[in-house]
């Protein structure tokens, strides 16, 4: 071995083994690293005269000591042999390469000029200046095929961390590039050379297209490839890909990755293998990159970046592009008033979050920062920086305080709802967090806070005013409406005059509000149409009112029945819950004074009202006279627009009885006839006509504009990076602009919003700029990456340990044993961070499949880490002892490792509660439940460690502790053997096909298939399982028996049913098989 | 990018999407422009030279609503015909690529009335396919998903009975889309609120007001249906040369 390091034993056995074992897996390019390097290595290959000494530090003292990828015995000609030659260097060998690219704007040229000249930049724009547009040229200009010699190579770009959407909008743009580049070389008619070699091919790797696509083109891979990091670097670490094959790396969303994650850890394992090629991350969001303290130099040391390039949108050469005087006249402001309600519901909305924050902060006044104060609550990061901080102490802070988290999340909803949803619907809203608060027998302090301050009592009754005042139905509509109608009809007699191409599109903020403005549309024509919108509106939500009543009426009644077999005491207090409906509860004053204040002023109980009023009657009467739109009858309901009627779920659940009526009904013959009316049907439908609504999210790439080619956009709520785009769509078709119609609220929020959402991102480029220009420069030498320091440490650690032992085992072989530290982790569990960590600590990870464990640190330990949701999951289905019971098997110490992660909180306790927070819905979960599943978890926990005695178990507040913790583990001991550890598993799966699951589980399995039958549900499954354990004794248990335990006769029925049938289907097959024994016997007689 | 959409309507309520790509290799090969910008990509050993972009090519909308006339008969037995069960699309291998006529017309259900001019196809992917059309126009018709398509077809074919909630899960598309429709004329008509901005019109506008009918629009919702055909435009037919 070139360069054998100080610490490794030239001939140690362990390490012969482990190389042995590599070299196995090494297959492909890699070949075998003891044997001499292949000259030629499939098309890609190239002399070895091609290979120059880099002109810099290069030389054979710098082959990293540790190299943590499997060793080659020639990186310098793996180096030239790989993808791309290193730099530039021999100058005959340069060769001009000519590119077409396809933007439109000169800003973006130059962003990718600076892109290209600049050695591993961060590139960080302001959004919307059209990313995707710039990645796929710059794509394309990265992926150019080279030519060395007279021999054609092709580079590999890997594009890392792309959504969905990203790699489509990457790969139709590379198509497109394709096609001018095909032309290219068609017109300079150069070689006659199959041209597909020129092409970037791009190719997509996810778990999903994994295996289909893997087989054929990964093996050899080209052009431009999108794959996920998980699947990059077990190949990487396997040494299915070798760093030296890839041209070059490009990250995208560079803000979404956390500490410690598998990007960075890839582009770690990239650079210290690979100093030639590039490294380029993209980002568009730079106010994550002014977060946390110097967020931007961690950042960029994380991802090896070297440097900054800041493009916001005030950069000269992007407003000197889109600030054309010339257009700007076409753009129209549309401010629109508030009505006086809703200012008052936005007052008072305003005033609650003041006091709630407040509230907060005098609660905890070590937690609170600064920051969280009024000036900042339209602020889209306020919720973000409150859970930060209260997320990893939610077990220390007080009931109140949660409440109060919660609150001011549903405030801050409120206040978008106020301007973007009609009165109904925030009524709807208001009244359901009235209901949801009011008192009952189990909680009688879980009055939401918000609700005790004095200005709640404006938001309510105000809300109500716009429904129902003054014994009249006001029903008040959106004042953007009438706008909206005012522009399109304008736009409509515009359109009768002059020639007008484009269509007209409407941009709103969400799916509701894209089903709001077709509906109010779709209305307009028809005399008081609003007003028309509104009722229906109404009905509907009296509708679904009286049906939830009524379903929580069933529940209710099913409950108290319950209640009375199981707990007898309860009943007294059920009869009262019941009825505390309407009535106070003794005690609670506060309640009630919030109940009286709740009624006071315009804000009448007003449900009493709208069920008494006829709201059919005034539907008919407005409709009179009007005729109606056929086409409105049949599709208003369907289930793309606002009404989903509850049928349409159980519809869609038992799709499969309707997939076979189609399949008949298919057959059905086509006629000439059919045929020609199916043409009369067809139609091109010019793109003037058309009227568009979509949301800004399905906007928010470049290519829908320009798809779209719309000549009236009408922007109907404020939103940054639209607004951008819109600027950009305008800038690109200077000839024939569109008019822009941008509306908005005066002095509302949404006015608010925007003004703090432009302010935050200039401010955000602004500390940028600053930080970027005193920021250190970092330069890094081969051995900062070898992890040469930590080994250092470990050797220091592991001599103290032979000094203690070097009494009773003979001098050097301490040393012997120690090689480089080997773990071996499941090929699975390389969505978690630990791998990368442990590579970082300088330890040799080792991707395999394993059956048996997650990560094998000795011959002797095995661990199965296990985060806390995994862990609750794994008890719940009993798979966490399947896996202790062939870790116990096969390992001296099977282990446990239960993983938190660094941002919660260390303890058990607020799990059910913690995770519910964060989800919005279930905004109101009982105190009591999440208690209940920390017992749950406990008592599970206590029985697996009975079970399984030897049974360690390793708690871990981080994965910087675990790495830690396994690395103390492994000091002193032998290395695992990755051939035995996958050997492991596959026996066991051998033998528990055989034998084990046959006679034992049987019963078990049958158990568990109780959960899939419909109407079980988990609850009734746990209680059954505690009360009758065994299946055997399921088996005899009577109709009347089950029914008690249960407690519900058509449960029982069910169960009984399920039963009866797996017994039958045991004495079928039983019989099945005696059959065929007597059938084989008479066979033989009949011969 | 060169993309566009265009817009057919199945029958009076329903609409779907086509993505029109225009390949540039054949359409356009004149525009010779100056380098811009010269660097070295250090990983390779090219100098590249970036070239000035051409403007973007689109179909005008003649020009596309020609197009989409010629493929009436392909498009709508795309829609309605291929997807059956009839038609064994599944039997290509990946990869493979066939003459059309071979896969449809072998059938007992080839139907001599639908004048189709699609020449082959090609299995693209597990749900993908390419067909080659050629006539006036040549183009490639890539289905892009053809799990979708079926719903499609389905939901075209059913709509009408009770049981076309079941189907059509997935292939309406987020966007709604509306028709503008031009209401009946008539100046004796009581003013309704839809009048009203009339009175924003530019100054030039009212002195002619009295001659100009009012006119009042309704705008009619359609049934959008999820983009899954991309068309590629390779060739257009020529215009009919001048006559001497």
């Amino acid at each position: 071995m070139p360069g054998g390091g100080l610490f490794v034993a030239e001939d140690d056995s362990d390490d012969e083994l482990l190389r042995e074992e590599f070299s196995q897996q090494e297959i492909g390019p890699l070949g075998d690293p003891q044997a001499p390097p292949p000259l030629s290595e499939g098309p890609e290959a190239l002399g070895d005269d091609v290979h120059v000494d880099m002109g810099d530090t290069r030389s054979d003292d710098d082959v990293p000591l540790y190299p943590l990828i499997p060793i080659d015995t020639d990186n310098e000609k793996m180096a030239a042999e790989g993808g791309g030659a290193p730099a530039a260097v021999a100058g005959g060998q340069i060769r001009p390469v000519s590119i077409q690219l396809a933007l439109s704007l000169p800003f973006q040229y130059e962003m990718i000029q600076n892109c290209l000249s600049t050695d591993d930049p961060l590139m960080i724009m302001g959004k919307g200046l059209g990313m995707s547009a710039i990645l796929s040229n710059l794509l394309h200009i990265l992926g150019t095929p080279t030519k060395v010699g007279s021999q054609l190579k092709r580079s590999l770009v890997i594009v890392l961390n792309a959504s969905d959407n990203d790699t489509q909008q990457i790969a139709e743009g590379l198509q497109e590039l394709s096609w001018l580049d095909e032309l290219e070389e068609g017109v300079g008619g150069q070689d006659e050379e199959d041209s597909s070699v020129y092409s970037r091919q791009f190719t997509q790797v996810t778990s999903e297209s994994l295996s289909v696509e893997r087989d054929g083109s990964c093996t050899c891979p080209v052009g431009v490839l999108s794959v996920t990091s998980r699947i990059l670097i077990v190949d990487l670490l396997s040494g299915i890909l070798h760093p030296n094959k890839v041209t070059g790396m490009v990250v995208l969303n560079v803000e979404t990755l956390k500490d410690f994650s598998n990007e960075s850890f890839i582009l770690e394992i990239y650079r210290s293998q690979n100093r030639w090629g590039f490294i380029k991350g993209f980002s568009e969001s730079p106010e994550s990159f002014v977060m946390e303290f110097s967020p931007l130099l961690r950042r960029m040391r994380d991802l090896r970046f070297q440097k900054v390039l800041l493009w916001p949108r005030f950069r000269v050469e992007i407003s000197s592009c889109l600030n054309n005087p010339t257009t700007s006249s076409n753009v129209f402001e549309v401010k629109v008033s508030l009505t006086n309600s809703m200012s008052q519901i936005q007052f008072g909305l305003m005033e609650c979050l003041k006091k709630c924050l407040a509230e907060l902060n005098r609660k905890n006044p070590q937690l609170a920062l600064e920051w969280w104060d009024i000036d900042n609550v339209l602020n889209v990061n306020l919720l973000r920086s409150i859970d930060s901080v209260m997320l990893p102490n939610w077990h220390r802070i007080s009931y109140d305080s949660k409440q109060l988290v919660k609150d001011i999340r549903f405030l801050k909803h409120l206040l978008k709802q106020i301007v973007s949803a009609d009165a109904v619907d925030f009524y709807e809203e208001i009244q359901l967090s009235l209901e949801a608060n009011k008192p009952s027998i189990s909680r009688k302090y879980s009055e939401s806070p918000w609700l005790l301050a004095e200005e709640s009592q404006l938001v309510i009754s105000h809300a109500r005013k716009r429904i129902f005042y003054k014994d009249e139905y006001q029903l008040e509509e959106q004042p953007k409406w009438d706008q909206l109608l005012h522009i399109i009809d304008d736009i409509a007699h515009e359109k009768l005059g002059k020639q007008i191409t484009g269509p007209t599109l409407i941009a709103c903020s969400s799916t509701e509000t894209v089903r709001q403005l077709t509906r109010v549309l779709s209305f307009a024509h028809k005399k008081d149409g609003f007003r028309k919108l509104m009722l229906k509106k109404l009905q509907y939500y009296k509708d679904m009112r009286q049906e939830k009543s009524r379903t929580v009426n069933e529940v209710r009644k099913a409950e108290s029945e319950v209640n009375k077999q199981e707990l007898s005491v309860s009943s007294a207090f059920s009869k009262e819950e019941v009825t505390s409906k309407r009535r106070r509860t003794r005690g609670a004053s506060f309640v009630a004074a919030v109940e009286r204040l709740r009624n006071a002023g315009a804000g009448e109980d007003i449900e009493g009202a709208i069920d008494s009023y006829d709201l059919g009657k005034e539907l008919e009467l407005t409709e009179q006279g009007a005729e109606e739109d056929e086409f409105d009858e049949l599709i208003p309901y369907s289930p793309e627009s606002f009404v989903v009627k509850p049928e349409n779920d159980l519809e869609s659940d038992q799709l499969l009885p309707y997939e076979e009526v189609f399949q008949d009904a298919q057959k059905s013959g086509l006629t000439s006839e059919l045929w020609e009316e199916r043409k009369s049907c067809f139609s091109y439908i010019p793109r003037g006509d058309q009227i568009i609504v979509e949301k800004f999210s399905n906007l928010n790439d470049e290519l829908s504009l320009q798809e779209q080619m719309p000549s009236y956009i009408i922007i109907f709520e404020p939103d940054l990076s639209f607004i951008r785009r819109v600027e950009l769509y305008r800038a690109s078709c200077s000839d024939n602009p569109c008019k822009v119609y941008f509306m908005y609220y005066g002095e509302s929020v949404e006015e608010q919003n925007h003004l703090t959402a432009i302010k935050r991102e200039k401010d955000a480029f602004s500390k940028l700029i600053r930080e970027n220009a005193n920021i250190a420069h970092h330069y890094e030498t081969m051995e900062d990456i070898s992890h040469f320091k930590n080994l250092a440490e470990r050797k220091i650690k592991l001599s103290k340990i032979n000094r203690g032992n070097a009494r009773n085992a003979g001098g050097q072989r301490g040393f012997q044993n120690y090689t480089q530290d080997v773990v071996v982790v499941d090929t699975r569990e390389f969505n978690a961070s630990l791998p990368g960590l442990l590579f970082r600590y300088g330890v040799r990870v080792v991707p395999c499949m394993l059956s048996v464990g997650d990560y094998i640190i000795t011959p002797e330990i095995c661990l199965e880490r296990k985060s806390i949701s995994d862990l609750i999951g794994s008890l719940q289905n009993n798979r966490l002892v399947s896996q202790c019971k062939k870790m116990q098997a096969f390992y001296k110490y099977p282990t446990l490792l239960i993983e938190f992660d660094g941002s919660q909180s260390f303890s058990l306790e607020p799990f059910g509660e913690g995770r519910s927070y964060r989800n919005q819905n279930a905004s109101t979960t009982h105190p009591i439940s999440s208690k209940l599943s920390q017992e749950e978890i406990q008592s599970k926990l206590a029985k697996v460690v009975m079970k399984f005695p030897r049974l360690r178990i390793i708690w871990s507040s981080s994965p910087l502790q675990s790495v830690n913790i396994i690395l103390e583990l492994k000091l002193g001991r032998e290395q695992p053997n990755p051939t035995t550890a996958i050997e492991y598993g596959t026996n066991l799966r051998k033998n528990a096909k055989k034998d084990k699951v046959t006679l034992q589980t049987a019963e078990e399995v049958y158990f568990t298939e109780l959960l899939k039958v419909p109407g079980v549900s988990n609850i009734d499954y746990f209680n059954l399982k505690k009360k009758v354990k065994t299946f055997a004794r399921l088996k005899k248990l009577s109709m009347k028996e089950l029914t008690d335990i249960t407690g519900d006769q058509l449960l029982a029925e069910k169960v009984l049913n399920f039963v009866q049938q797996v017994i039958s289907n045991a004495q079928q097959s039983e019989q099945e098989s005696a059959d065929d024994n007597v059938q084989s016997d008479d066979d033989i007689l009949n011969l | 990018m060169a993309i566009s959409v265009a817009t057919v309507a199945l029958d009076e309520r329903t609409t779907l999407p086509l993505r029109v790509f225009v390949n540039r290799r054949k359409l356009a090969s004149n525009v010779k422009e100056s380098t811009l910008f010269e660097t070295p990509l250090l990983s390779n050993n090219s100098l590249v030279s970036l070239k000035s972009p051409k403007t973007a090519i689109y179909l005008s909308n003649t020009d596309m609503e020609s197009m989409c006339n010629a493929i009436k008969d392909d498009l709508l037995m795309i829609v309605y015909e291929l997807m059956g069960p009839q038609v064994a699309l599944s039997k290509l291998r990946v990869g493979q690529e066939k003459s059309f006529d071979s896969i449809y017309s072998t059938t007992e259900y080839n139907h001599e009335f639908i004048d189709h001019h699609i020449e082959s196809i090609t299995r693209l992917g597990k749900f993908k396919y390419k067909l080659w059309y050629k006539n006036n126009w040549e183009l490639e018709i890539f289905l892009n998903n053809t799990l979708k398509l079926s719903r499609i077809r389905r939901y075209m074919l059913f709509r009408d009975s009770i049981l076309h909630n079941a189907v059509n899960e997935g292939i309406h598309d987020k966007k709604q889309l509306l028709l503008m429709r031009q209401d009946s004329v008539d100046i004796s008509k009581v003013p309704t609120e839809n009048d009203l901005p009339l009175e924003d019109l530019p100054l030039e506008d009212l002195p002619s007001e009295d001659i100009k009918p009012e006119v009042n629009f309704r705008y009619k919702r359609m049934v959008n249906l999820v983009p899954c055909i991309d068309i590629h435009v390779l060739e257009r037919p020529r215009r009919h040369k001048r006559q001497v």
